[in-house]
């Protein structure tokens, strides 16, 4: 959650868990059930300094992540990773409107990411310098919530250009002394390589009093293609509790 | 091309949302209903300060007007949740006030926008009518009495 008033900050952690179960090229399982797992402790803060602008840092810490691979002779080596990922910065600047009966805003997020690890012989993060520049819209009534946003990052070194894009629809409830939301959230990202993953699934968020936040969401991959050798079809959980002040 | 065909959906569904979730028949969007809703409340509670927030519709992005007013002289903490009580469904804030005590508009005009809302009025009965307290831009008020009863 962010805070939308000036002087707000928070910070975050979330745990994630990735299972790819195939490695693909193009949309074919060339080596079907060489899977690739990845456990990922996320630390994020926030502060917004007025409400329309605010610094947002994101840094992972790839607690374990392991792959398969075939080693040319028909059998499978494993490839393991660890250590700190990519630090994400990012100033979005929002544009609020309230209507009766609605809110919403309008979002322009120039974002960086520096490496913060050096290069390994498997990396689940890219160690690479990229910049990227998101856009956002979403706006909710007392009932629904509605989001889209897209961001679009290039790379100093060999990793393609990215496009992420998200349509976000939701529902929200009350309950005695606090409230929450049940989202459907469904995700697009694509590579300049001609990978593509299109994943679908449900988030409930809960908000335990004006300090305390949780979150937790389930997406499946529908559809996946792989523009090179990677591993794909997959699931992705997370579960995270965050502080505002 | 398929991801060109993607952007254009995606522009198609960023314009479109708009339309699609502006319901004006919506409960919570009814002028009337916010105005039965406040004639309610002042009818049934007393030391209150009542004021139409345009945009609270969303209790959790909607803290920060919490943690403003709260901070306000006069405002009775011991009551509601520190002291101010916020219905997304008619955009009402309810204000706990000590006794005797009279919150400063212009202040809390600035505190509700500072919260990233728009404070529009303050409600108050007279005569068993609703009246309405309009906050102008420069924080002066202009009273218009409500037909509602």
């Amino acid at each position: 959650m962010m805070p939308r008033w000036s002087g707000g900050w928070g910070y975050q952690v979330h745990y994630e868990y990735i299972n790819e179960t195939d490695l693909l090229m193009g949309s074919n399982k060339l080596y079907p059930g060489f899977s690739e797992e990845i456990n990922v402790m996320h630390l994020e803060g926030v502060y917004t300094w007025k409400k329309e602008i605010r610094i947002i840092a994101k840094l992972p810490y790839v607690l374990d992540a392991e792959r398969e691979m075939p080693d040319g002779s028909g059998g499978k080596f494993i490839q393991k990773d660890s250590g700190w990922g990519d630090l994400n910065l990012g100033l979005p600047l929002k544009k609020y409107f309230n209507l009766d009966g609605k809110s919403g805003s309008w979002t322009f997020k120039p974002m960086v990411r520096i490496p913060f690890a050096e290069k390994d012989e498997y990396d689940f993060y890219y160690k690479e310098f990229g910049v990227g520049l998101g856009f956002g819209h979403e706006f909710e009534t007392a009932n629904y919530y509605f989001g889209l946003g897209t961001a679009w990052w290039i790379f100093d070194g060999n990793r393609p250009a990215e496009l992420h894009s998200s349509l976000d629809v939701g529902y929200n409830f009350e309950t005695e002394s606090s409230n929450g939301s049940i989202f459907w959230e469904t995700d697009f990202h694509f590579e300049d390589d001609e990978s593509k993953t299109l994943s679908s699934g449900p988030a409930f968020y809960f908000n335990h009093n004006d300090t305390i936040h949780s979150r937790i969401e389930w997406k499946h991959d529908l559809i996946d293609h792989q523009g090179i050798l990677d591993h794909g079809n997959g699931n992705h959980f997370k579960v995270g509790i965050g502080w505002v002040f | 091309m398929k991801l060109r065909l993607f952007l254009i959906l995606f522009a198609t569904l960023l314009f479109f949302s708009n339309f699609v979730m502006a319901d004006d028949d919506k409960v919570e969007a009814r002028p009337e209903v916010r105005l039965t809703a406040a004639k309610k409340t002042l009818l049934e509670s007393s030391q209150i300060s009542l004021i139409y927030v345009k945009g609270l519709v969303c209790p959790s992005c909607a803290i920060g007007i919490r943690k403003n007013l709260s901070k306000m002289k006069g405002v009775d903490k011991k009551r509601f949740k520190d002291g101010i009580d916020m219905n997304p469904e008619t955009q009402l804030v309810t204000i706990a006030l000590k006794n005797g005590a009279k919150l400063d508009s212009k202040d809390l005009i600035e505190r509700v926008m500072d919260a990233g809302y728009t404070a529009v009025e303050e409600y108050r009965l007279h005569e068993n009518h609703l009246d309405a307290l309009q906050f102008k831009q420069d924080a002066t008020i202009e009273v218009v009495h409500h037909t509602h009863k």
